[in-house]
């Protein structure tokens, strides 16, 4: 007996969904898109919707209005095109557009450590270099004993290179290694910006992928945005920003992890 | 270098996001108004009948967070409490509490500002929005209930109907579809507004420069506005606006109280949905009862914070 076609809609846009949050969970997109407490709930999701699905094909027509039929069918085709469409990371115009004044009070919010020690262990590798986040830098800011355990260390650190501070303030020789951290999710990502100091490679693309190692240094806020010609907010006086000097850069692939958390 | 004030990849990128975190919300919403339907006891209704107004209200806002309902799913359950006789007052406390009180927006909100006091933001947004749901069920009891009710908001729903070429079906078969057929339609229902809403969400997200934004966000009086009218423009769920929320951080924390508390008792979606339950008259009486309680609520607040005593 063939199936009428009515209850088809229904199912199908049931099935595209779940099997789009699935897709989503396997295939890890979902890390560049929520935050990993979330997970879950989208693997646990997909698996409900197909449930819905096969229920709803096992069970007896009934009279659906076509215009739900065609609501679901777009609902469903807008996930799947969404989840499609939408990129591994940011351009360069969501950072221009998000850039905050100040990277360290957001990290403040995302639960950086309050307790300032010396002893707060940055372990060089074999090369006698201390591998670091952007953010760790930025958590040190306001703690004088991890700004002292950090200053004149020779650090590395990943990030996408954004070229905008050199093309604002003409003869700067500094650029930025931007990484975007995510709170729930990606529409809520903030970038953190560390200024470098040194002439990146030539090819280097606008936001591409690039490992930097240098020496750590601290200096003023006003001070740093001056050089870079970024920001338009005053800093406080007081308020201090991680710079980095650089001594190598080199283009990297994409990360796994293209977000932090 | 930046070139254009728009990214289709930034847009998709935001907007996806948002459609994989609210969905699973919206879904449980969906699973959740279904137990509901199916388990309230009889014996609960009845004693619902048997309440005075003032008990009413407050049952029916205990009922908002014991029974895990965002404004869309309470709807049908408030149409059917009102023809099995409840008093509109204690079925609309249900109506209107049952978005901000229920467990699964209160988690989301602790979830969203998890790392900025969530607690605060939480019992804040329950508080501030439990004294808009009474402002507005004591306006609504001092009415007749002729006034107040939508003509044939009374009338009993069809019974499930199939296709009239289908076989017979089954008890179960009977069942299965009374209880999944609302819930695959309250689910996309739903996401439909959440679609909306999260594309306006994002195109304001990346298109939108914060640091102009800022300068509208950082005036105490002005903002607000915006987020109540950003918040009623969106028409998010209940149980996923607070991610949005957080993802406006150029917004003092009482600007964005009142996004939390505004969006969920009255929204564009919302403006549509209460049409079936209440005349054109009450819902306009009941937006502007919320958008003003909650920018007057939001100023008290920042004036509080302003204030020497706080600091």
């Amino acid at each position: 007996m063939i199936p009428s076609l009515r209850r088809l809609p229904l199912v199908l846009a049931l099935a595209t969904m779940g099997t789009a949050f699935l897709h989503a969970y396997v295939s890890c997109q979902v890390t560049t898109l929520l935050h990993p407490l979330l997970h879950p709930l989208v693997a646990g999701t997909g698996v409900l919707l197909l449930l819905a699905a096969a229920l709803f094909l096992l069970l007896p027509d009934t009279e659906r209005p076509r215009w739900k039929s065609g609501r679901d069918l777009t609902l469903a085709f807008v996930l799947l095109f969404a989840l499609a469409a939408a990129p591994g990371s940011f351009s360069s115009l969501a950072l221009a557009n998000r850039t905050v004044a100040d990277p360290s009070a957001l990290l403040k919010g995302k639960g950086a450590a309050e307790e300032d020690a010396a002893t707060y262990a940055w372990k060089p590798d074999g090369a006698g270099v201390i591998p670091l986040e952007v953010t760790d830098l930025f958590m040190a800011i306001g703690l004088p004993k991890s700004m002292a355990a950090l200053d004149g260390k020779k650090v590395r650190v990943i990030g996408q290179y954004d070229p905008s501070a050199q093309a604002q303030a003409e003869g700067s020789n500094r650029f930025h290694l931007v990484r975007f951290l995510m709170f729930c999710c990606a529409a809520d990502a903030q970038p953190v910006a560390l200024a470098v100091e040194g002439t990146p490679p030539a090819d280097l693309p606008g936001m591409g992928w690039a490992q930097a190692v240098g020496t750590v240094h601290f200096e003023a806020m006003a001070k740093a945005k001056a050089k870079t010609g970024t920001g338009t907010q005053s800093p406080a006086a007081d308020q201090q920003e991680p710079v980095l000097t650089l001594e190598s850069v080199k283009a990297i692939p994409e990360p796994k992890d293209k977000f932090l958390y | 270098m930046v070139s254009g004030w728009f990214s289709f990849p930034d847009f998709f990128l935001s907007f996806a996001a948002l459609l994989l975190e609210g969905i699973p919300f919206l879904l449980l919403g969906a699973i959740g108004s279904l137990l509901v339907d199916l388990f309230l006891p009889a014996a609960w209704l009845r004693g619902l009948l048997r309440l005075g107004p003032r008990a009413g209200i407050a049952a029916g806002c205990a009922a908002g967070f014991l029974f895990p309902l965002c404004e869309c799913g309470a709807l049908p359950v408030v149409l059917r409490l009102v023809r099995k006789g409840v008093p509109l007052p204690t079925a609309a406390a249900y109506l209107f509490a049952a978005p901000l009180a229920n467990p699964f927006s209160l988690a989301s909100t602790w979830l969203a500002f998890r790392t900025q006091e969530p607690w605060k933001v939480v019992l804040l947004r329950l508080g501030a929005g439990l004294l808009l749901v009474l402002i507005l069920v004591l306006w609504l009891a001092g009415k007749k209930g002729a006034e107040v009710l939508r003509p044939g908001a009374g009338e009993e729903p069809a019974t499930v109907p199939t296709s009239p070429s289908s076989a017979p079906i089954t008890p179960l078969q009977r069942r299965l579809l009374a209880a999944l057929g609302p819930l695959a339609d309250d689910f996309f229902s739903v996401t439909l507004y959440l679609v909306i809403g999260a594309a306006v969400a994002s195109f304001l997200n990346t298109s939108v420069n914060r640091e102009w934004l800022a300068a509208v966000a950082g005036n105490p009086w002005l903002s607000p506005i915006a987020t109540v009218g950003l918040a009623q423009l969106l028409s998010v769920c209940s149980t996923t606006d607070a991610f949005i929320a957080a993802a406006l951080p150029q917004f003092s924390l009482p600007a964005l109280l009142a996004f939390l508390v505004a969006g969920p008792l009255f929204d564009l979606k919302l403006l549509w949905v209460y049409q079936a339950l209440f005349p054109r008259r009450i819902v306009f009486g009941i937006w502007l009862r919320v958008t003003s309680g909650a920018i007057v609520l939001a100023w008290l607040y920042s004036l509080y914070l302003l204030h020497p005593w706080h600091r």
